[in-house]
């Protein structure tokens, strides 16, 4: 297979995460057999000028078989760029939600047009993309991605390194993602980002291939670096960037909390990572950059490793970490690394600063044996996830999978998500809105007024809620008696009938907290088609969603209606519960997808060996 | 109520709408809109079981679709005799029921005039604060100079 990478930046010494990434996956995807070009530009690295050319151009090929092209910088008009991004990173967290637009178009382009760039980059691909087999392009937030993936869009394929953070809602961004054959992700957590933000279609064409990490080696002999001898301290570990974007000030504010409430405690926060300027603190030792011998004794004798960051696709030095038995601390809004937590119990997730603090204080008094059992737990998880060279195996398979012919499978009951890739909404009239509540059944004259009994009930609870039903799915009598009670109760600005367009019922659907279906029986497609959507489902009791909801989500045999109120407002309200119930919608959703039956386009990580 | 979610624990669930619905069992008494609103789509559902009430209890003067009796589905006039005969030993019961019906209707009539009652008092009872306000300022007023 005759494969190009399209990366910003790439060298061997290059230290962040895509660039590593980048590097290491077009070695062990040369070694899996395929035919390797990265296509590059002249840039030296994410932290030098973006439109200075230092290497040279042309074409060269390493020792071990990777071909690189290097094409020449563009100018860029760096003022404007950097008041564009400022007003971006100053967007901000809450305000990211699923499908509003951030920037105005032009604001947009200038993104684009501004970010590190190669016109003679895009033209190789305008002239020889279809000269390669598939065109990989990583990460997903430059200007050679988002401008070169829609010329080979039919062999493009995203690794898009994906965080959740004000450049992924971009409209360029989502026009990328729309227009890519495949997306590859690094983790089920980054893969569940880009549903929040992309919307359903983005599962339908996917698969989570994973990333990989160097073992730690553990010193043979006792280091001591900047003084600090990690085999007589107890400490918890930061490592890498210690600055802003990587929550590191929250940490340390984490930790003063900690400190705070126990002075005695002989526990300290070790940060080692380049930074601006050290960090100071009770407890607080900032080592600053450190050479991978130090690395691999922090680690060793780390009671813990602490990854506050929100920012990870995939969490190398978690993975690090646990290869030596350490187990981690990670954040709970980070989806990648919470996840990923989840998934092996190597460790602890937290949110909030209290959270963080109490964890640090659990560190602090456990048991060896737990604390032990915990990074145990997590190697077994390091183990499983294998080396790049069981990633470079998956990439190839989910590539073929990709662009081979659809498999004719039967799935009874099918429901693709697939339609609704690229989709817009109609409208953002509801988008950010906290307590909308869609109908999903098929309804009657009386089921009508049960639904608006319910609503009235759920809106004694959550203020501003709101009831969209589908125009779709009222008979013309109960349209009548819809639209008669509406506004007789004076309910026109809270229930909504949703227009017949996808645009419309996408909207709908992407802007619901809960479903419920109260009314007659549901078909799979209307039952199963929340779940794409991350929809918490209560139901009444029928065949299908016997089979489909229950499962999953809420069915109850008897209408109540203030019960039913109150159980939705707990489910729009509680992140565990919601997360509890979309959690297995998601597998549920497996089953009726197209793929269920062709294990060769399945989207979870296989095995790695 | 039930889910086949392991991670669902139902019977906490229960408990914890139980108390949702303790701690708060007017949720709308805060407010007034909603509180007429909640009040409304009450006296709505009361209405329609009414209404399905009295279909089902005026005496049958057709014979229904679905029943099948031998010789007597088949003969318009068994049909209409044994109709009748059930009116006839029923007639009593449909008096109680439609008696039973009506209570309710001015049950509720009575419950919806208190309920405008109420809310007339209300209007009045904050017509009447605002204009004691009124006075209370002009009064201050009118001592401060």
């Amino acid at each position: 297979m005759r494969l190009a990478l399209v990366t910003p930046w790439y060298g061997r010494d290059l230290i962040g995460g895509a660039e590593r990434h980048a590097w290491d996956l077009a070695h062990a995807l040369v070694r899996a057999g395929a035919e390797v070009e990265v296509l590059t530009t002249c840039g030296r690295s994410f932290r030098d000028d973006w439109a200075a050319n230092f290497h040279r151009r042309g074409t060269t090929r390493d020792a071990e078989g990777v071909v690189v092209r290097r094409f020449a910088l563009d100018a860029r008009d760096r003022v404007a760029f950097a008041r564009v991004n400022t007003a971006l990173t100053s967007i901000p967290r809450d305000a990211l939600r699923g499908d509003r637009t951030l920037l105005e178009p032009a604001r947009a382009q200038i993104f684009v047009r501004d970010n590190v760039n190669s016109r003679a980059l895009l033209a190789h691909l305008r002239e020889h993309g279809r000269s390669y087999d598939a065109v990989i392009f990583m990460p997903y937030l430059y200007g050679p991605t988002l401008q070169g993936v829609p010329l080979v869009a039919d062999r493009a394929f995203l690794i898009p390194c994906l965080h959740d953070e004000a450049y992924a809602y971009l409209e360029p961004v989502r026009a990328a993602f729309a227009a890519a054959r495949g997306v590859l992700f690094n983790s089920a957590g980054e893969e569940e980002t880009a549903s929040a933000i992309y919307g359903p279609g983005v599962p339908a064409k996917s698969r989570v291939t994973g990333n990989s990490f160097n073992p730690v080696v553990p010193p043979a002999q006792p280091v001591a670096p900047g003084g600090f001898s990690p085999q007589r301290a107890r400490y918890v570990l930061y490592l890498g960037r210690a600055d802003a974007s990587k929550n590191v000030d929250f940490l340390l504010a984490a930790f003063r909390a900690f400190r705070e409430c126990r002075p005695a405690t002989s526990l300290q926060l070790v940060l080692a990572g380049p930074r601006a300027a050290p960090h100071r603190g009770d407890g607080v030792v900032d080592l600053g950059a450190v050479d991978e011998a130090a690395k691999g004794a922090l680690l060793t004798y780390a009671r813990a490793l602490v990854q506050p960051s929100l920012h990870e696709s995939f969490s190398r030095v978690m993975y690090e970490a646990w290869s030596v038995r350490r187990p981690a601390i990670v954040h709970g809004d980070c989806r990648a690394t919470a996840r990923a937590m989840e998934a092996a119990g190597g460790g602890w997730t937290a949110t909030t600063l209290d959270e963080w603090a109490a964890l640090f204080a659990l560190l602090d008094e456990s048991a060896d044996a737990v604390v032990d059992a915990a990074g145990a737990r997590g190697w077994a998880a390091a183990a499983e996830n294998g080396t790049w060279d069981d990633v470079a195996r998956r990439v190839l398979a989910a590539i073929r999978a990709r662009l081979a012919p659809p498999a004719a499978t039967y799935v009874a009951n099918a429901v693709s998500p697939a339609f609704w890739d690229g989709q817009r909404p109609a409208h953002e009239r509801w988008a950010g809105e906290r307590g909308v509540l869609l109908s999903l059944a098929p309804l009657g004259a009386s089921d009508v007024r049960r639904l608006l009994e319910t609503f009235v009930a759920y809106l004694g609870r959550v203020r501003d809620a709101r009831l969209l039903i589908f125009a779709a799915d009222c008979t013309g009598a109960a349209r009548e008696t819809l639209l008669r009670e509406r506004a007789e109760l004076d309910l026109d600005d809270r229930v909504e009938l949703v227009g017949e367009s996808l645009a419309e019922r996408y909207a709908a659907y992407r802007a619901a907290s809960v479903a419920l279906a109260f009314g007659q029986p549901l078909s799979y497609e209307a039952a199963v088609m929340p779940l794409w959507f991350d929809l918490p489902v209560v139901a009444l009791a029928d065949p299908v969603t016997s089979a489909v909801i229950e499962p999953c989500g809420i069915l109850l045999d008897a209408f109540d209606a203030q019960r039913i109120a109150a159980l939705a407002s707990l489910i729009a309200n509680d992140p565990h519960l919601r997360a509890a119930i979309v959690a297995e919608g998601r597998r549920m959703r497996e089953r009726f997808a197209p793929w269920a039956g062709d294990a060769a386009l399945g989207r979870s990580l296989p095995a790695a060996r | 109520m039930r889910s086949g979610n392991p991670r669902v624990d139902v019977d906490d669930l229960e408990r914890r709408i139980d108390a949702e619905l303790a701690r708060d069992p007017a949720a709308a008494a805060g407010d007034e809109r909603l509180a007429r609103l909640a009040a409304t789509v009450h006296a709505r559902a009361i209405e329609a079981h009414l209404d399905a009430a009295e279909a089902r209890s005026q005496a049958r003067t057709e014979w229904p679709a679905g029943v099948r009796i031998p010789l007597v589905s088949s003969s318009a006039f068994l049909r209409r005799a044994a109709l009748r005969v059930l009116a006839l030993a029923f007639r009593d019961q449909h008096e109680a029921n439609a008696a039973l019906i009506r209570s309710q209707r001015e049950l509720l009539a009575l419950v919806q005039t208190l309920a405008e009652r109420v809310a007339a008092l209300e209007g009045r009872l904050d017509d009447e604060r605002a204009a004691a306000r009124a006075q209370a300022v002009a009064r201050r007023e009118g001592e401060g100079t």
